[in-house]
């Protein structure tokens, strides 16, 4: 089981390498890209400028590092569709990313796109995105037949169903799951909203508008029930607040609140998850170092072997302000 | 006077109205026996959704004179715990059937346990006539019905990934030319795509006409396209607010939250508080654990003007938003 880290600049390299990252992954935009549209369509799930590495010669510079340290970088490639004229600038960027810069793997999600790599004989293991909604084992089956090496899944997966889920892929595709950092409120791959910094995520801006409950028949909610969708409103917000990174704020420890996993470690390692992954490109050096610390810490005990029980506990105990933690909301996998 | 040119085109006008099949989504096995063969005047959620489905029926009457529906969808597309069971399904089709009409199972995305629900409706369908269609919103799914030769698969419309985002969407038109096609069009004219498809099977790719326009011509394609209206997704996701309406504090919000089809009783209306740079007048509509949007008159203008240059074949009618538990 590694530990999959975000990066987006070769500085960042020796720091995360240093501090237990196992696996990298990042994006880059190529020039041509940025001519024909701007910041207004992102390539991959990062503005342009924010996630990416910024040039082709960081990226090889980022890449050669990573490798001196025997860690493998991945490349995304994951918007949810490309149009068609944006096919053959794709195609070319991959080809590029593994014979130019060695990239170890593209994150992919269009199945046009995965199949347009796979018959073009690009010699590189491709991972499905989480965008590709990998839920059940007839979809594992769809992308292993074009012989993916790894599926992401989606957030949504609970811990009974990646059991299921890794019974079905065991020895043929590794999967990979999320463990720290920013969550999503609906189906990552059927929310196809934007994330543009001039409207932040849709399920953010829920939050700014006004809800008002109806009737199935679209009258008004009797007063009796008013109170009820009332509490529960209240309640999805504060949710969101959770989902959405608590504001990308940090404890006073310096680690990073949002979205987490830790608890579930011990149960993924037993499953045989091949892969943790960290959230967050964009996010500053020192987030990515604390989320790294943090997630390593767990791990570390696992496969020290110290009981499960001990190790959640511990996690937990990382977690501060405790009522954080206990709330529920800032749990992927809510095992117990 | 008028020119030969425009009399082809008055032609060609004519000949798509003719092709064009209407499909009607139906919420339960009474309401297929009840439908004369025309959209219903009345939308099945009342007053709340009462101003776009008088909207919609006024502007199908003025583009297309005569309407016969030929076509039953049942089902859901956005949530396994509305998978309709195998004695609603034999009903539903039952009626369809009777009345001649075709029929199409809507499926949704799902785990393991949404397949083995599917699972038997399928083995129902299989062996009935060759007008059954079942839409597939999850790869999944489609891979499932490899097993199942004789039904017709359908690509459903949340495999179409344009960015749809009614908040922005629209600012989209006013765009330099390569951002605004780039968002009007999807992967699934691509010709890897298109042939992952048809090694499928797959002869009809549904749609929904999101705000900033299609430009998608599926005429040259061996592929067809269909079109729901009134209502198109914004996004749908395994974690619905409504479905925790009971839950305790602690156990809300969950994927696996165990579900009482509180989304039966309750619609949400999200309207913008204050001025925002789109349309400011927006509503967005949360139906269980999803969001859509309506057409304007705008939105419907456009498509029922130039669908047959679409290479849009087919019109999906929903009364309502479609949640309903059949």
């Amino acid at each position: 089981m590694k530990i999959l880290t975000p990066i987006n600049s070769l500085q960042e390299v020796e720091m995360l390498a240093e501090n237990g990252a196992e696996e990298f992954y990042c994006g880059l935009v190529p020039e041509e890209w940025l001519r024909r549209y701007g910041g207004a369509l992102w390539l991959n799930r990062r503005s342009p400028k924010g996630g990416n590495v910024p040039t082709f010669a960081e990226l090889n510079a980022l890449i050669a590092a990573a490798h001196r340290y025997g860690i493998p970088v991945f490349l995304t490639l994951n918007a949810p569709t490309y149009a068609p004229e944006q096919m053959p600038l794709v195609i070319d960027l991959a080809r590029r990313l593994v014979e130019e810069a060695e990239a170890d793997a593209l994150i992919i999600a269009d199945p046009g796109l995965l199949m347009a790599l796979v018959e073009s004989g690009l010699d590189a293991p491709l991972h499905v995105s989480s965008l590709a909604a990998t839920l059940n084992g007839r979809a594992i089956d769809f992308f292993r037949q074009w012989g993916v090496k790894r599926i992401i899944l989606p957030r949504s997966v609970t811990l009974d169903e990646m059991r299921r889920l890794a019974e079905t892929a065991r020895g043929t595709v590794e999967l990979e799951a999320f463990i720290l950092n920013e969550g999503c409120a609906f189906e990552e791959g059927y929310c196809p909203t934007s994330k543009h910094h001039s409207v932040g995520a849709y399920c953010t801006g829920l939050v700014a508008m006004e809800a008002n409950f109806l009737t199935a028949r679209g009258e008004e909610v009797p007063p009796d029930k008013r109170d009820e969708v009332g509490a529960l409103l209240q309640d999805y917000h504060r949710w969101l607040f959770f989902v959405n990174n608590a504001g990308c704020s940090l404890s006073p420890e310096g680690l990073p609140y949002g979205p987490c996993g830790l608890c579930a470690i011990p149960q993924m390692h037993r499953m045989g998850i091949a892969s943790l992954k960290i959230v967050g490109r964009e996010a500053s050096s020192w987030r990515k170092l604390a989320s790294l610390r943090l997630v390593k810490a767990i791990v570390d005990r696992v496969r020290q072997g110290i009981p499960a029980d001990e190790v959640r506990a511990y996690a937990q105990s990382l977690r501060t302000p405790r009522e954080y933690c206990r709330s529920g909301f800032m749990c992927y996998y809510r095992w117990w | 006077m008028r020119t030969p040119a425009a009399g082809e085109r008055e032609r060609t006008r004519r000949d798509a109205l003719q092709m064009i099949e209407w499909a009607i989504h139906i919420q339960n096995p009474q309401a297929v026996r009840a439908c004369d063969g025309h959209l219903p005047t009345v939308s099945p959620q009342g007053n709340g959704m009462a101003s776009v489905h008088r909207l919609a029926l006024r502007l199908i009457d003025e583009y297309f004179d005569s309407l016969t529906i030929s076509r039953v969808y049942f089902g859901n597309e956005f949530c396994q715990h509305l998978i309709p069971s195998l004695a609603s399904v034999r009903e539903a089709y039952g009626a369809a059937r009777d009345r001649g009409w075709g029929f199409s199972l809507l499926t949704p995305y799902v785990t393991d346990e949404g397949l083995n629900k599917l699972r038997p409706l399928f083995e129902f369908l299989e062996i009935q006539d060759e007008s059954v269609e079942v839409i597939f919103n999850d790869w999944g799914v489609l891979q499932q019905l490899s097993s199942f030769p004789h039904l017709k698969p359908v690509h459903g419309r949340l495999l179409d990934k344009r960015l749809r985002d009614p908040r922005i969407t629209g600012l989209y038109k006013s765009a330099p030319i390569s951002i605004r096609t780039a968002v009007q069009r999807s992967n699934v004219t691509t010709s890897h795509y298109l042939a992952l498809l048809r090694r499928y099977g797959v002869e009809l790719v549904e749609l929904d006409n999101v705000m900033q326009g299609l430009d998608m011509d599926f005429r040259n394609t061996p592929i067809g396209a269909a079109l729901y209206i009134p209502y198109g997704f914004v996004a749908t996701g395994r974690v619905c607010m409504i479905a925790s309406l009971h839950q305790p504090q602690r156990e809300r919000f969950r994927p696996e939250t165990r579900c009482h089809h509180e989304c039966q009783h309750y619609v949400t209306v999200y309207t913008y508080t204050r001025p925002f740079g789109g349309d400011g007048e927006q509503r967005f509509l949360l139906k269980g654990n999803t969001h859509f949007y309506a057409h304007t008159e705008e939105m419907f203008r456009f498509v029922f003007s130039r669908f047959e240059h679409l290479g849009i074949r087919r019109f999906i009618y929903q009364p309502g938003l479609p949640m309903w538990l059949s």
